[in-house]
């Protein structure tokens, strides 16, 4: 073990985690998941076990399963909220710096916990939020591939963890556990445009960044992935870390909705209806940044415009096709005001290089027409 | 691994043969350790098909009993032998329970006896065994350890092959063709402690195995595996080539089928390392001889028959397009021209048989359906002369969807027309 001065106490100065394990008719895959989390030799943490109104025996099994375990808390809703909205619900009261969304169809290994936090407390910048290598694998839990496809696709700086004796020490990970994980870690920019994290259960996210970026409008049924929304936008805003070693299973059956298969070599892995849901939902980043505008110029400064891109960009969507849909029409209109007020005329800029100029021109006047009207009533009152 | 021996000595017991309990180890950790045993080895299906090989499938049974990767299950096909294979496949396999045998009344063919297997497998990743070839006891899970450690995975592997004679005396070490044109393949496995390791495997023989890997995207075709058996599959992309017909009948080799659909739709991993025996005993059904480098491979008659069976291969994708289409990401016309594994400047005349055309005809409405008439038109004008291309619509449309079709014809003649018109312009 490395020096005293900077292990960390494991329950009083690690950081803690909070593990939001989010269930739906999973009821014969939840148990695993559970003990998977139970298993954590990291001692720090707590976990909310939500049930979104299942009707099969997930709320036996979990209840079966966590037993009398206090560092886990169910909750069992009366509606499915689904992952985004059950999160979202929940998310002021979770008590960790650290979050993890759990599906409960996946299996953390033991040594999750304690690697990702290290990640977070030893990287060279601070990072938003880190992910790790998957196994995927099938209802059994036998081994599909060694990794999902898009993780790690593009060739990235290497980075390393901060010096060993500099770095405050998770104790549970032994010195050569530490120079390993310094090994296999990547740093994903803040300009990445597009996929190269793994999916849902592998990553951890600073509970203030979930926050920051929290779904502007969001409505309290959200059906929508925790990570299609969150990964590419805390990225955007803080950078990411990508850890290259499998750190959890990632189950693929019959009842999965996003994929078609294992991920493989020019495969794509995800349904017809699973990637419109998914660019759908991903463009609520834009309703997202154009609700507070401000506040996002503040943060991201000149870099607001390239992450209003940002759904687009990793969807492969085009821009403009993405801005002229309906929904992103009305999201600047009722926001035109803030909007203006942020950027001014050269707002209209920044929308002329992102919509045809007639619609442009045709939203300019609506707006102006909207917020003229909205004026005067103020003055006369 | 290093720690190798200390993890060998759990051994269970199955159907009387002493087998070492199989794990796989993440940097070195157990894997049914980290994952509170969630997590567990892939079970492997061997198929071996059996057409009156008495005189080999004994030695074929005895070399997948010998593999170091225990976790597997075994299907021997008696497909409709008239010789005593069927008294030799139960006698070789004898008491071992991993090992079911099904006596087909009639042959199958290989393929069709390959389809018949796969209703009735259960492992994730599958090999063909060819009742004359031999494995080598690594074979198993050195195809294993690289479906799971390529940096990107893909649909198969293959491995290189020993040529043997019917008394099982070398002639060869290698196939020629294997690897061939390998220039732009991506070399290596991932980093030894990333990834998921067989405790079979020490950290030098991966090292090595990594030297000898590479992985061939799915847009590069052409036959470049060993033949018979030397090849992993993976499941489900077998279950995505599956061929509808009103017969279960189907007369021809199963690599000719799988190799190059599963190649096209997830990429080859290639193993330049001899981990199977093929053994050239004059009743092969496509060789004559040993390959040297030069010689010309394939009896006279096999070129003609292999026309006809990649039009059934063809047929696999044309039939559920609109799937294909979506997996296969924008790729879906380039495999069109990928699979009948001709030199590109003979394309025009495969796709000019009157057969290529029939089946274009048979399947031209889920086309227009997936691809809408203006693609349609445009990729089946690439493929056809006018006239024939015409035809295809005309024939395999529903009468009422003809008007659509002829209308993109008249605009992309007018296209035609004005594109000459702005050539000359520009020229004068």
């Amino acid at each position: 073990m490395g020096s005293p001065m900077n292990l960390l106490r494991p329950l009083n100065d690690a950081p803690l985690i909070s593990f939001v394990l989010i269930n739906w008719n999973y009821g014969r895959f939840v148990r695993r998941a559970i003990a998977s989390i139970r298993n954590q030799d990291y001692k720090n943490f707590e976990c909310l076990v939500i049930d979104n109104a299942s009707s099969d025996d997930s709320r036996q099994v979990i209840q079966e399963e966590i037993k009398d375990d206090h560092r886990f808390t169910p909750l069992l809703l009366d509606e499915n909220l689904n992952q985004m909205g059950a999160l979202l619900h929940v998310l002021p009261r979770l008590q960790g710096q650290l979050v993890n969304i759990c599906d409960a169809d996946d299996i953390l290994f033991e040594n999750f916990a304690s690697y990702h936090s290290q990640v977070h407390l030893g990287a060279q910048y601070p990072i938003g939020f880190s992910s790790s290598g998957v196994l995927e694998c099938d209802e059994d839990g036998q081994i599909l591939t060694g990794r999902f496809d898009p993780f790690e696709g593009f060739p990235r700086l290497k980075t390393k963890l901060i010096l060993r004796k500099d770095a405050a020490r998770i104790s549970e990970l032994a010195d050569s556990d530490y120079e390993s994980l310094g090994d296999a870690v990547l740093q994903v920019p803040e300009t990445q445009m597009s996929w190269v994290w793994s999916p849902g259960t592998s990553n951890v996210y600073r509970k203030e960044m979930l926050e920051l970026c929290r779904p502007a409008e969001a409505p309290r049924i959200y059906v929508a992935a925790v990570d299609n929304y969150y990964a590419p936008f805390i990225n955007a805003m803080a950078s990411s870390a990508l850890i290259t070693k499998p750190l959890s299973g990632y189950r693929f059956h019959g009842s999965n909705r996003f994929a078609t298969s294992p991920s493989m070599l020019g495969l794509r892995a995800m349904t017809r209806s699973g990637r419109e849901r998914s660019i759908n939902r991903r463009r609520d980043i834009i309703t997202t940044l154009c609700s507070d505008p401000a506040r996002y110029l503040e943060v991201l400064g000149e870099r607001f415009w390239s992450v209003i891109d940002l759904p687009s960009s990793v969807d492969c969507v085009d821009r403009v096709e993405s801005f002229e849909s309906e929904r992103i029409q009305k999201d600047i209109e009722k926001n035109f005001a803030k909007l203006h007020a942020t950027f001014g005329d050269d707002l209209r800029d920044r929308l002329s290089e992102r919509m045809n100029r007639e619609t442009v021109a045709r939203l300019w006047k609506r707006c102006w027409k909207i917020l003229d009207e909205h004026n005067s009533t103020i003055k006369q009152t | 691994m290093h720690q190798k021996n200390e993890r060998e000595n759990i051994l269970s017991v199955v159907g009387g043969h002493h087998i070492a309990a199989v794990d796989l180890f993440v940097g070195g950790k157990s894997l049914g350790e980290l994952s509170s045993g969630a997590l567990k080895p892939p079970l492997v299906s061997f198929v071996v098909i059996c057409w009156n090989y008495a005189q080999f499938v004994s030695q074929t049974i005895a070399s997948i009993k010998d593999q170091d990767y225990p976790n597997f299950e075994c299907i021997v096909i008696n497909n409709g032998s008239t010789d005593d294979s069927g008294a030799v496949i139960e006698n070789a396999v004898a008491d071992d329970k991993r090992f079911t045998i099904a006596h087909l009344p009639e042959n199958l063919g290989q393929l069709g006896a390959a389809f018949w297997a796969l209703d009735r497998i259960k492992g994730n990743f599958v090999v063909f065994v060819d009742a004359d070839d031999i494995l080598f006891p690594a074979f198993a899970s050195t195809h294993l350890q690289v479906h799971l450690a390529v940096p990107r995975s893909v649909a198969m592997s293959t491995s290189n092959i020993v040529e043997i004679n019917a008394a099982g005396e070398l002639l060869t070490r290698r196939y020629d063709l294997f690897g061939k044109d390998g220039g732009a393949d991506t070399k290596g496995l991932a980093p030894e402690n990333k990834v998921v390791r067989l405790s079979t495997i020490s950290d030098e023989q991966y090292r090595l195995l990594g030297s000898q890997t590479s992985t061939r995207s799915p847009y590069k075709g052409g036959w470049f595996w060993a033949p018979g058996t030397s090849n992993m599959f993976r499941r489900t992309v077998l279950d995505m080539c599956r061929i509808k017909s009103h017969s279960n009948i189907f007369m021809r080799s199963s690599d000719s089928h799988f190799n190059h659909l599963c190649h096209a739709i997830g990429g080859t991993a290639i193993i330049d390392h001899h981990l199977a025996g093929y053994r050239q005993h004059g009743s092969n059904y496509f060789s004559k001889t040993e390959t040297i480098a030069g010689v010309r491979q394939g009896s006279p008659n096999f070129a003609a028959i292999s026309r006809d069976t990649t039009r059934e291969t063809l047929e696999c994708l044309l039939e559920r397009t609109a799937f294909f289409n979506w997996i296969l990401a924008g790729r879906y016309w380039a495999v069109i021209d990928q699979l009948p594994n001709v030199h590109p400047e003979l394309l025009p005349g495969y796709f000019g048989e009157n057969a290529t055309k029939d089946l274009f005809t048979r399947h031209i409405q889920k086309i227009c359906d997936e691809f809408g008439y203006k693609i349609s038109v445009r990729q089946i004008c690439a493929r056809f002369d006018r006239t024939s291309a015409k035809k295809i619509f005309r024939d395999g449309l529903a009468p009422e969807n003809h008007p659509l079709a002829k209308r993109q014809f008249r605009l992309n003649s007018m296209k035609k027309v004005l594109s000459f018109f702005k050539r000359k312009k520009q020229t004068s």
